[in-house]
């Protein structure tokens, strides 16, 4: 019986948390770091996306409105850790317009003595190219700086307003470079 | 210590968790929009009365209400409850990343609008409840057609949600102007269609009125 029990539990509340934190490939789509939930906000999602809204809690916009594209890791898979300097390196997304902010794992904005929570396609500076360079860290930083506090894990959120590519990327068709990469400077 | 072997009983067992782990799994799934506490439309209870338009605070680290808010969006929200009448929404969207979505109970988005879907920048919706007879409710009187969008919705209680992207600090002045004169109000109700009384009823000239007996039924 404690068998039956033991397995049941872990088996079921396991996978429903792990398919819950990882996404699947069915429900999402991968560009690098950045994990989408393709039916985000939409009534008629499958029930993992529905799952997936009430866990995190936000109001989401449908995707062809919005895309949300999150990342727990930085390019080479590593969580995201407060205690890093991370560069977001990129040119797009593409869209009519863009806001990346940095949250704890709760989904809270993090309090800084410089009260900045967002970079967004309004503010970032540029270089000749188009491209931007943002650094992501607890420490003052020159150019984009995107500050964040000195916690252990921390997660990004690239809000995409009428990503133009929409309907190609539910399709599995997006191009993945559009999305600016997150590469991992030093840790303390 | 010897390590005794799993009996075939005990496989057994095993196995017989394994399915239902799949039903713990399954039930999980379903489960949680359901139990999930302080949905949005309870979290904001403090903050925004109902069937009112409330612009909400600059979001900061001290002050957001709903997770994963932007400080680089200024949110109105009204929380809204239908009763017999409609519920009118005027928003002006001031650029085209501007949007008005319509969320229910459980927070998901039954309705969205951003301002590059629309030719004009003052919109108005006229939100009511779902009735069986909706198709015949569904159009709106020529004149109101041309400024409403109406949009029917099967439960009672939900939320609007205005979202101003701020474009630009240059920008914020006019955008939290814009978006203090978003309205939601529900209209006047509709009166009722008074059945006149029999005595208030008085036969046409050459009527045969009715027999008190229905001699079809009451044989």
């Amino acid at each position: 019986m404690i068998i039956f029990l033991a397995v049941s539990l872990v088996a079921g509340l396991g996978t429903a948390w792990y398919v819950l934190e990882n996404g699947n490939e069915l429900f999402v789509e991968r560009r690098g770091p950045w994990v989408a939930w393709s039916a985000d906000g939409r009534p008629d999602a499958d029930p993992y996306t529905h799952a997936h809204l009430a866990r995190s809690g936000q109001l989401a916009i449908n995707a062809t409105s919005a895309r949300y594209h999150f990342a727990h890791t930085d390019g080479d898979g590593n969580s995201l850790d407060g205690d890093c300097e991370y560069r977001i390196v990129g040119r797009g997304p593409a869209g009519q317009w863009w806001t990346l902010s940095a949250y704890d794992l709760d989904g809270n904005l993090m309090s800084n003595p410089a009260n900045r929570y967002a970079l967004n396609q309004s503010n970032v500076m540029r270089d000749a190219r188009g491209a931007y360079v943002i650094n992501v860290s607890s420490r003052v930083q020159p150019g984009n700086w995107l500050p964040i506090a000195n916690v252990h894990r921390f997660q990004l959120l690239l809000r995409v307003f009428r990503p133009p590519e929409s309907e190609s990327v539910v399709e599995g068709r997006g191009d993945p470079s559009e999305l600016p990469e997150i590469r991992k400077i030093r840790c303390r | 210590m010897k390590l005794r072997p799993f009996s075939s009983w005990s496989w057994l067992w095993a196995g017989a968790g394994l399915i239902a782990g799949g039903v713990v799994h399954v039930s999980t799934i379903l489960a949680l929009p359901l139990v999930a506490p302080n949905d949005a439309w309870v979290r904001l209870k403090s903050l925004v009365a109902e069937n009112e338009m409330v612009v909400l605070p600059p979001t900061t680290a001290g002050q957001q209400p709903l997770r994963f808010m932007s400080s680089d969006l200024r949110y109105a929200v009204c929380r809204y409850r239908l009763a017999q009448a409609d519920l009118r929404v005027r928003v002006e969207l001031l650029h085209k990343a501007w949007s008005v979505s319509l969320y229910n109970r459980l927070g998901y988005n039954i309705y969205t609008v951003s301002g590059s879907e629309l030719r004009r920048r003052n919109v108005e919706f006229v939100i009511s409840r779902k009735r069986d007879n909706d198709v015949a409710l569904l159009p709106l009187k020529d004149k109101e057609a041309q400024v409403a969008i109406r949009v029917t919705v099967p439960e009672r209680v939900g939320l609007v949600v205005v979202r101003a992207p701020i474009i630009g600090e240059a920008y914020r002045g006019q955008a939290d102007r814009a978006i203090k004169n978003a309205s939601c109000a529900l209209d006047a109700p509709k009166p009722k269609l008074r059945l006149p009384k029999p005595a208030e009823v008085r036969l046409l000239p050459g009527a045969v009125p009715l027999p008190e007996r229905n001699p079809l039924r009451d044989f």
